[in-house]
């Protein structure tokens, strides 16, 4: 009879968590493509479609990056509050309300280019705050599970969006149908060939920042105290209801700015279903932020690789004919991976025949 | 195997065997060895002292023989036959039962339903009665007074430890190993636990005691073995050793401990530096644990606190460091008033606080030495909101040279280090902050000897600079030895205050509620 | 230790990786020759806009010696197909198709599709020789042009929307018809003179079909009123449910609605059970079995009679990537589009036909009696012949009327292919509002 035991590890190194966190991808990806196999597709074609085509290939590139900036962005603030250890999954609806407040401003100002999207940008990003700061007050005040009330968030932004699209926002020319007028050319944002360029720049801009809040400011100290021993870092005199509110603030403005700069560089409308301007990214840079083990600079490549999944994901559909489930059951696969990554580094089996 | 080993115990009574021995032992945990080479040898009808310092590896011994851990290398023999633990089961079910330095219990079950928890040896149909039946004759036979109807939540914590002795009878113990029994004690209940474990021995059972208390050792043992470093550096019959020659054992050659600390008379008393009116704070289920507290403590003066565990000290002090809300009455730090603002305008008031639970509240152990140093202070460290963790790590040298702090380096993170060098840490970051005020919650509690004469020598420094000192301590020698006045707590109340001069025996006595008129 | 942990997970990896190659390609497909000749005649109605009628009849004799190549040919959901409802009746026209031009088209479909994210599957597709490429949800639309602006070889057809170019047309196959021969039956069948109807988004379609649907009722039964629940969701069972039984509550008895799901037919079905009778009328997809005691009637579509028709155009050249810009399919029940009927074949339940013919009214073009029964089946003949004679939405000698009293439709005039697109007022025979600004 076989018995396992779990050890913990202790002193890990830096290069044994690298090569874990790539070995447990590698095989979350082989069972994937073993499954695949099993189904009758060549599993060559599975990864080439999954990863190597949208990271390689110009064409799929364009398309991977479109994915990957609004994920980078909405990662980078999202690892600021769970290094805070506060649980948000709020950025979803920041993410839609942020992309609403930035139309508001396409529709009711007037100003020239690039004034025009800076201004955007920035109301966008005061979208993102206000939707952010209710769950931020009720957990800073109250202590009110952020979960919850981030998540009840993310569903009334649903319902704003769907408000504005089918009553007051509906443009008289579409038919009646829930769509909104495009927003005026001097609120666009250019893409080159495709690629959005500038809010690519943004990305790399927001990485820097919160690389500078997280790892050298007082604050990114106060957040990573309050993350680690929330009594020690209370004991202190570090003040609570600041960290939750500043982090909270920081990341709920990302997630506006990624739903402000889709809109404006992307969509250009609001358009039909709740999810129009997110696409449900506000989830994937959960996962991306988590991949990145909160480290602002690994975000860029963790949000690469978000960004190749969905566009790979679409492949899996498209080319390769296969159902939803089957990405969904990718997506799984890779988090099992992850999670399973943070196991094998923190413990050991150790095998015993008996 | 169970039946085959009870069978050799039942031959072992006469023959004094060898119950335990362990030889070759190994342990590294990543880089740092805890155990090297370890030889031990454990006879029936003795009580086996492990005698040494924090971190000379003594619990790891522990847990390796209960199976918690395993030895990278060496041999464990129990009753002469080659045994490999893999688990407590495992040691259990060899008739080895270690009893942790805090009673595993659930609060809100009675003392028979606690034991009758997973334990299979009276089967699932037990009757209740039947249990506390079979607890009865264990407290007669021992001497233990337990009460096995009342709520576990309801007992001190002696009661508590008795009740895991008595789980590990119920389990038919062979090797009782007990890890620190005594930190939390009084003098009393101490002297009550030894005369329960002398009757242990007598009934052909060994027991492996862990302490760091040298005349603790001598008091109780037959044997007494020495580890210092992870090295067995000396073992045999207690009478063979002299209190002296066992202190150089523990401690190596080292002259630091020949500066015995007197308390001396001090200089001139300063103001008020620490100011507590009739202090009303409830404890965490909204009962009143501290009732009506007044104290002042004045600068150059160290104010002892004593009282048993779980009379109000750990509200008091939590009270007084702003992480528990004050019911009524008021705080003043230095003449301004701090009733329930947050920690930061106590410790700008000048307090300095060594909380009791230092891994809670102390320091953040998944940071590092540097940034722990300038946890409360980090404000000095910053530049337009940015951080200068070079100057952090400058001031943190300095502080691992002037306090000792035995560390890798500024960037080791604090959870690597032992019990005494985290209580170091904390005091060399509250003493930098200059305070009027120091409160220290046991702070010494787990540490062992040479940190704790360092820490007393801390502190009382801190009252020959002119800051005032509150010592709020379960250990009454503390106490004792440093305070300039006493006060007693007891269910809440002060209901004795003395100074310098107090006998041992009043203080004892208060501390039971026994106030002479 | 750890390394040689690392080296096994590796290993087995590989091994994986391996496995699944070799099993994939013994799996793979081995290519097939075909020689064949191929004549496609397709008698066909091109309707460019409502009053623009084109017949064309083509006949194109094609002679292939060698290997032909197949057309490819895409098709976009938007749901899963197991969905009840849009996208599964999509995809019964896709497999339709499939077979009827098996040798000469290849299909693939991609289900689940958010909108936003169409042009990039698009683009995936035509990367991998796709040629004709629909896509079956109205917020495709814009994504869908973009596509058909970069991709001039490629043909798109769009459904639902309202916005063309040269290599992209659009479909779509209406229901106001069914609603209203429904709404007959509806005032025949209500005895508490309230008629409910869970509606989905107050868009022009649903308000359409709820006017259609008013417009019926009103015909047999003139004081009877129309109610209305939006759920604002187009597939909530929960929504329908509560939506459908609050309705009941107000005294409703007969419920028409526009929903993915037998929700509110299973709620009808229960009411019976409990001795309450309340009647329904399904929706898209065959329903009948949900409510055997309670189902009268409802509408079924048959996308496949259009997809059928596009493909043979395209195939024999009809249609090309040129000419597509006045390309509108705008197909009822004189195309056979679409089918009166909770099952196909089964116009109305056995069981409600006694009761509908109990019921006269004053047919009100000719003025003479008749059951409610032979009223539908005239109105269905009516509606289904090639130049249908009869409209729910035009006036005969009474003008129809908003809410608000005002003339919708002047006796003698009919609505518009446009003005049915912009609907967003109702009848006056409707109790609700239309959630607008």
């Amino acid at each position: 009879m076989f018995r396992v035991k779990v050890l913990r590890r202790y002193d890990v190194s830096s290069r044994f968590k690298l090569i874990t966190y790539l070995t447990s991808f590698i095989v979350g990806i082989a069972f994937f493509v073993l499954f695949e196999a099993l189904l009758g597709t060549n599993p060559y074609e599975v990864v080439d479609r999954l990863f190597i085509r949208p990271l390689t290939s110009y064409d799929d590139f364009r398309v991977s990056i479109r994915y990957t900036v609004p994920i980078g962005i909405i990662a980078s603030g999202l690892l600021l509050v769970y290094r805070a250890g506060i649980y948000s999954i709020g950025a979803e609806g920041q993410m839609a309300v942020g992309a609403v407040f930035a139309a508001w401003a396409a529709y009711t100002l007037s100003l020239g280019s690039p004034t025009s999207v800076l201004v955007a940008l920035s109301i966008g990003m005061l979208g993102g705050i206000i939707w952010g700061l209710l769950p931020a007050i009720l957990k800073a005040l109250l202590n009110v599970n952020e979960v919850l009330t981030t998540l009840m968030m993310n569903f009334i932004a649903y319902s704003l969006v769907d408000y504005l699209i089918y009553g007051p926002w509906r443009s008289p020319k579409s038919y009646g149908f829930p769509l909104t007028e495009p927003i005026p050319t001097a609120f666009t944002i250019p893409t080159y060939e495709g690629i959005p360029v500038i809010n690519f720049l943004v990305l790399l801009t927001v990485v820097l920042f919160t690389y500078v809040v997280a790892r050298m400011s007082k604050l990114g100290f106060q957040i990573r105290a309050y993350g680690l021993n929330p009594s020690a870092a209370y004991a202190s005199g570090m003040s609570f209801f600041k960290v939750v509110l500043l982090s909270f603030i920081i990341s709920s403005a990302l997630a506006g700015l990624a739903g402000a700069l889709q809109l404006l560089s992307i969509h250009q409308r609001l358009g039909p279903k709740s999810w129009s301007v997110t696409e449900g990214l506000g989830y994937t840079a959960i996962v991306a932020a988590w991949i990145s083990r909160l480290e602002p600079l690994a975000v860029v490549p963790a949000s690469l690789l978000m960004g190749a999944l969905v566009n790979g994901g679409l492949a899996i559909k498209a080319v390769l004919g296969q159902s939803e489930g089957v990405v969904n059951l990718m997506n799984g696969m890779i988090l099992l991976s992850i999670v399973a990554a943070e196991f094998f580094i923190n413990y050991r089996l150790v095998v015993r025949l008996r | 195997m169970v039946n085959q080993t009870s069978f050799l115990h039942g031959k072992s009574i006469l023959a004094k065997d060898v119950v335990l021995s362990v030889s070759g032992l190994s342990k590294r945990f990543g880089n740092v060895v805890a155990l090297r080479n370890v030889d031990l040898e454990l006879r029936s009808n003795e009580i086996h002292v492990l005698l040494g310092e924090n971190g000379a590896g003594k619990t790891t011994l522990a847990n390796i023989i209960y199976g918690i851990y395993r030895p990278d290398s060496g041999v464990i023999k129990f009753f002469g036959k080659e045994v490999d633990i893999r688990s407590p089961k495992d040691a259990i079910s060899y008739g080895i039962v270690l009893v942790q330095q805090y009673p595993m219990l659930i609060e809100r079950m009675t003392v028979a339903e606690n034991l009758a928890l997973g334990f299979k040896g009276l089967g699932l149909l037990t009757s209740p009665k039947n249990i506390i039946r079979v607890i009865r004759e264990v407290n007669e036979k021992y001497g233990i007074s337990v009460d096995p109807e009342a709520l576990v939540s309801s007992l001190s914590f002696s009661e508590k430890q008795q009740v895991e002795l008595i789980r590990a009878l119920l389990l038919n113990v062979k090797l009782l190993i007990l890890d620190e029994p005594t930190t939390m004690l009084t003098s009393y209940e101490r002297r009550k636990l030894f005369t329960i474990l002398k009757k242990l021995v007598s009934d052909g059972r060994s027991i492996l005691l862990i302490t760091h208390k040298v005349l603790e050792a001598l008091e109780v043992s037959d044997w007494i073995t020495v580890l210092r470093r992870g090295e067995v550096v000396a073992s045999r019959p207690k009478d063979m050793y002299s209190v002296d020659e066992l202190v150089k054992l523990v401690v190596g050659d080292n002259s630091e401990l020949g500066s015995v600390i007197s308390p001396s008379k001090g200089g001139e008393l300063g103001g008020d530096v620490l100011e507590v009116k009739d202090l009303v704070v409830l404890n965490d289920v909204g009962g009143v644990a501290v009732n009506k507290v007044s104290i002042s403590v004045r600068g150059g003066e160290i104010v002892g606190i004593a009282g048993v565990t779980g009379n109000g000290q750990k509200e008091l002090s939590e009270a007084i460091a702003g992480l528990r809300k004050v019911r009524s009455g008021r705080i003043l730090i230095n003449g301004v008033d701090v009733t329930n603002k947050g920690p930061s305008s106590r410790f700008r008031a000048g307090l300095a606080y060594i909380p009791e639970e230092r891994l809670k509240y102390g320091v953040v152990g998944d940071m590092s030495v540097a940034e722990n140093l300038i946890l409360k202070d980090y404000d000095r460290f910053s530049k337009f909101t940015l951080l200068k963790l070079s100057d952090a790590v400058k001031v943190a040298d300095e502080c691992i040279k002037a306090f000792n702090i035995v560390t890798r380096g500024p960037s080791e993170k604090v959870k690597a280090l032992s019990g005494g060098n985290i209580q170091k840490l904390i005091i060399a970051r509250e003493l930098r902050l200059n305070p009027k005020v120091v409160v220290a919650h046991n702070p010494t509690l787990g540490l062992d000897l040479r940190s704790t004469s360092i820490v007393h020598e801390y502190l009382l420094n801190i009252k020959y600079s002119g800051s005032g000192v509150l010592l709020i301590s379960e250990d009454l020698d503390e106490v004792i030895k440093l305070s300039d006045r006493v006060l007693v707590m007891y269910r809440g109340g002060i209901v004795y205050e003395g100074v310098r001069g107090f006998s041992r025996e009043v203080l004892e006595r208060a501390m039971l509620g026994i106030v002479d008129v | 230790m750890r390394y040689q942990t690392v080296l096994a997970v590796v290993v087995v990896a590989i091994v994986a990786v391996a496995v699944g190659y070799f099993v994939g390609t013994a799996s793979a497909p081995p290519p097939k020759t075909v020689t064949m000749t191929m004549t496609v005649t397709t008698p066909t109605t091109i309707t460019t806009t409502v009053t623009q009628r084109v017949t064309t009849t083509v006949t194109i004799p094609v002679t292939v010696t060698k290997t032909p190549e197949k057309l490819k040919v895409a098709f976009i959901y938007v749901g899963p197909i197991g969905d009840y409802g849009w996208t599964h009746a999509h995809e019964v026209g896709r497999r339709y198709i499939t077979n009827l031009f098996k040798d000469y088209i290849e299909t693939t479909y991609v289900e689940s599709v958010e909108e936003p994210k169409v042009y990039d599957v698009i683009k995936k597709l035509i990367g991998e020789g796709y040629k004709l490429i629909f896509t079956t949800s109205f917020g495709f639309m814009d994504g869908t042009l973009k596509a058909a602006q970069e991709f001039p070889n490629v043909i798109f057809f769009h459904c639902s929307g309202y916005k063309r170019w040269d290599n992209m047309g659009t479909y779509f196959a209406d229901l106001y018809q069914l609603y209203y021969l429904n709404g007959l039956m509806a005032g025949a069948l209500t005895k508490s003179g309230k008629v409910g109807y869970v509606a989905a988004h107050p868009i022009p379609e649903v308000i359409r079909h709820i006017n259609a649907f008013a417009l019926g009722v009103k015909e047999v039964n003139p004081n009877a009123k129309v109610y209305v629940r939006w759920i604002h969701a187009w597939y909530d069972p929960a929504k329908a449910r509560s939506a459908a039984e609050s309705l009941i509550a107000e005294g409703v008895d007969v419920l028409a609605f526009t929903e993915d799901s037998p929700t509110v037919i299973e709620v009808a079905q229960e009411y019976y059970k409990r001795g309450m009778p309340v009647y329904a009328f399904a929706h898209y997809s065959p329903m009948l079995k949900f409510g055997p005691d309670v189902v009268v009637s409802g509408q079924l579509v048959h996308w496949e009679v259009i997809y059928a028709d596009i493909v043979a155009k395209v195939l024999t050249g009809v249609y090309n990537t040129t000419n597509l810009r006045n390309v509108d399919y705008w197909w009822l029940l004189s195309e056979g589009a679409v089918e009166l009927g909770a099952d196909y074949g089964v116009p109305i339940n056995p069981k409600f036909i006694p009761m509908l013919k109990e019921v006269k009214v004053k047919e009100k073009i000719t003025g003479v009696e008749m059951n409610v029964y032979d009223l539908v089946m005239l109105r269905l003949k009516q509606m289904s012949e090639p130049r249908p004679t009869f409209d729910p939405f035009c006036a005969v000698k009474e003008p129809i009327l908003t809410q608000d009293g005002k003339v919708l439709v002047r006796p003698g005039e009919c609505l518009s292919h446009d003005d049915l697109w912009n609907m967003m007022v109702f009848v006056d025979n409707v109790v609700g509002s239309i959630p607008v600004s």
